[in-house]
């Protein structure tokens, strides 16, 4: 019996050790798990020391920025540390969402108008209009678009970094060596079509007047808006099959007239980062992607670049949709005070406004613009110039439904069956029809 | 007598532990504390999240809220009404019967030369096991996705001889068999064991068969080969098996998209595509199912069929 009893002595000792190991981790948790008591002011929250969690995506250059701001908002306010999670823009929305199922998603999350709609469904962004009305979080200098395009059903889910609006990013070296006169705003698609041929004869047979952008829903969605459509409508596709045939229709004209680059040189280029794209190579002339991008690509590249509105469509509507980059915070978050006391920092304070430059395209607040209008480089006042031209006919981003995901990679797909020649359009747009169908109804 | 105290200490030690372990019924306790921490790990990482998968396989679950139980739908939509499926299904076809039997015939001729006694043998070995170590990663992929790309060290390669090819990561027809060779590249880990087998014939079936008049060839057909059968059995079910769930050289390669023209979309990235993509987790799990189910049938098809062709010495 005594042997025994040892034994189970030195049992429970083990147990005991493993669970003091494991416990430290929780600890700082448990303790600052006491509400902010009093702190009434976004100034003065509880003096405890806090944790919060941000997570974030991008690039290695908006990594750097992003920590150099949080060392800053913690230089400012000690009592509050900020942990960081990054990642590329796909592991991060992966990964997020499994964190928000085991109910365990960071304080402060990125997100933009091309997720919006999914994380408020998903319970991943809480409504921020209590924290807005305690004057925790102050909009006031925002512009309205921006406030707008944070809303979903009438509530405030997400602060605005920036706005963007996407545009045709083109290389204006190209287009004075071809002798071609530069685009301008709000062009047609006979314009884009009859451009790309006259670039085409400068350009000869290793370069391309364009990308091939058949297979990228976000062209498609625009060219949708201008017929007064949209890609979704609810759980249900927001278009006919005439309105597809027509999209893969020009860009088939575009490939027969040899203006954008064949199949498997367009397959091959995919989505790679902005320094290796066919763009920053002088591979192509014109790409159309976010305003923001704009500066990013004229890193890469001594030819120099500038932007366009997207072509349109000159009997339709003229509207485009006003992409937000922003944050919100998680419903599961225990310290939402501390939260908004962050996002409050990024989008109001001049400290912040230096550091992050405009990152998503010019600010929400008119106020933090003029911080740094000064010291902006070229690119970034051929954006704002773009952005705040095309401003007033922006809407917000339509909400996208569960499945979007698939449904957005099978335009790349039928497209690229047009363009190696495996099906008609008819056949493509049929089979995309029926398909996305069948992933929505799931 | 040092040791022989020893030996007695140890007896009573064990027959103490004996007795502490198995005298009482209450005691029976104690051995699962000892397999506790790697009970808790099956439990908590294979074992639940294996039946969890399997009941959500019967519904519609999306990540948000509570699973839809809706029976065998997600199983009969997959055979019936998507075709991505059913194109995922034929490319993995595709990759397992060819990529498995090519890896498996360039390991066992390598291992044939490496075991005919040449010098440096130990280097070799080491040089040509290297690529299984790393040919799974995503490095890997990455330099994959530029060697085998329009201007890639393949394609200049054969410009050089006058062949005008395509990118081979950007054409259709093409991109599958990038991926094949990769896999073909990872040979050295079936070569290594199949180095072993060689090792183990003995000497004297050769000494004999070769005084009876009997060629090379001869001795690899009728010496050699059934000698190996078991070893070849092991590698095909091990090598298979890895080809089925392969997912990173596809992933990487088309960028997560199993294109040009869902040419590459294997089975685990379309799973992957609408467990991660889409949050469809009902449909990714029954999706996971069937390939197990898959996987299931073909390994006891091999088991099955390997009386008839799998020569054991004893």
């Amino acid at each position: 019996m005594k042997k025994q009893k040892w034994v189970s002595v030195l049992l429970i000792g083990l147990l005991l050790i493993l669970a003091a190991c494991s416990g430290k981790n929780a600890q700082p948790n448990a303790s600052s798990e006491t509400p902010a008591a009093g702190g009434s002011s976004s100034e003065a929250p509880s003096k405890e020391d806090v944790t919060i969690r941000m997570a974030w995506w991008g690039g290695q250059a908006r990594h750097d920025m992003m920590n150099s701001l949080l060392d800053k908002f913690e230089e400012k306010y000690p009592h509050i540390t900020v942990e960081r999670e990054f990642g590329t823009e796909n592991q991060f929305v992966e990964k997020l969402n499994t964190q928000a199922a085991g109910g365990n998603a960071p304080d402060v999350v990125q997100t933009s108008s091309f997720f919006l709609h999914d994380f408020v469904a998903r319970n991943i962004h809480m409504d921020l209009d209590p924290l807005v009305a305690s004057g925790d979080l102050n909009v006031s200098d925002f512009s309205e678009a921006d406030v707008n395009g944070g809303k979903v059903d009438g509530k405030l889910y997400m602060i605005s970094f920036g706005h963007n609006i996407t545009g045709v990013i083109h290389n204006t070296t190209l287009f004075e060596k071809a002798g071609v006169p530069l685009p301008k705003n709000n062009w047609t698609w006979d314009d884009y079509f009859n451009t790309a041929q006259q670039l085409q004869k400068y350009l000869g047979k290793d370069a391309w007047a364009s990308e091939d952008e058949g297979g990228t829903y976000r062209g498609f969605d625009m060219f949708l808006m201008q017929r007064g459509k949209s890609m979704f409508n609810g759980k249900a596709l927001g278009f006919e099959k005439q309105d597809l045939v027509d999209w893969f229709s020009f860009w088939d004209k575009m490939r027969k007239a040899g203006v954008v680059p064949p199949a498997a040189i367009q397959a091959e280029q995919g989505d790679k980062p902005q320094e290796q794209s066919m763009l920053a190579r002088g591979k192509v002339a014109m790409i159309s992607k976010s305003s923001n991008q704009l500066k990013i690509f004229q890193k890469s590249t001594e030819d120099k670049l500038s932007i366009v509105s997207y072509p349109l469509n000159p009997s339709g509507e003229k509207v485009f949709p006003l992409i937000i980059a922003g944050a919100g915070i998680s419903p599961d978050s225990k310290h939402p005070k501390e939260a908004a006391l962050l996002l409050n920092f990024i989008v109001n304070e001049s400290d912040a406004a230096t550091i992050f430059r405009g990152e998503h395209g010019p600010q929400a607040s008119k106020k933090m613009q003029d911080v740094i209008l000064s010291n902006l480089g070229e690119p970034e006042k051929i954006e704002y110039k773009f952005v705040d031209d095309m401003l007033p006919i922006t809407k917000p981003y339509p909400a996208m439904p569960a499945g979007s995901t698939s449904v957005q990679k099978l335009v790349l797909t039928e497209n690229q069956a047009v363009a190696f020649g495996q099906k008609t359009i008819e056949q493509a747009a049929d089979d995309f029809i029926s398909q996305a169908q069948q992933i929505l109804n799931r | 007598m040092l040791h022989k105290a020893q030996a007695i200490l140890y007896l009573k030690g064990v027959r103490m532990m004996r007795r502490v372990l198995t005298r009482r019924r209450g005691e029976g306790l104690i051995p699962y504390l000892f397999l506790a921490p790697w009970l808790i790990g099956v439990l908590a990482f294979s074992a639940i999240p294996i039946f969890t998968s399997l009941y959500l396989s019967f519904t519609n679950y999306n990540f948000i809220g509570t699973p839809n139980w809706i029976g065998l739908r997600n199983y009969l939509t997959m055979f019936t009404d998507d075709p991505q499926y059913l194109q995922s299904l034929k490319v993995t076809f595709m990759y397992v019967f060819v990529a498995v039997p090519l890896e498996l015939a360039f390991a066992l001729g390598l291992a044939l030369l490496l075991n005919r006694g040449i010098g440096g043998l130990g280097t070799y070995r080491s040089l040509y096991y290297i690529p299984s170590l790393i040919g799974g990663s995503v490095a890997i992929a990455i330099l994959w996705r530029q060697v085998f790309g329009a201007e890639g060290i393949v394609n200049q390669t054969l410009g050089v001889f006058g062949f005008d090819m395509p990118s081979w990561i950007g054409t259709p027809g093409y991109a599958v068999w990038a991926l094949i060779l990769l896999k073909v590249w990872q040979f050295g880990s079936p070569m290594i064991i199949f180095l072993a087998g060689l090792k183990q014939i003995p000497s004297d079936f050769y000494e004999a068969s070769s005084l009876d008049g009997a060629g090379r060839w001869k001795q690899f057909a009728h010496i050699t080969l059934p000698m190996l059968t078991p070893i070849l059995l092991f590698n095909a079910i091990m090598q298979m098996i890895s080809s089925f769930q392969a997912f990173t050289p596809a992933y990487i390669i088309s960028e997560g998209t199993g294109g040009p023209v869902n040419s590459t979309l294997f089975y685990t990235l379309y799973l992957y595509q609408n467990g991660f993509g889409n949050f469809q987790m009902g449909y990714a799990s029954s999706m996971a199912w069937v390939l197990f189910i898959i996987i299931g049938v073909f390994t006891w098809l091999a088991f099955k069929a390997s009386d008839r062709w799998v020569h054991y010495d004893n």
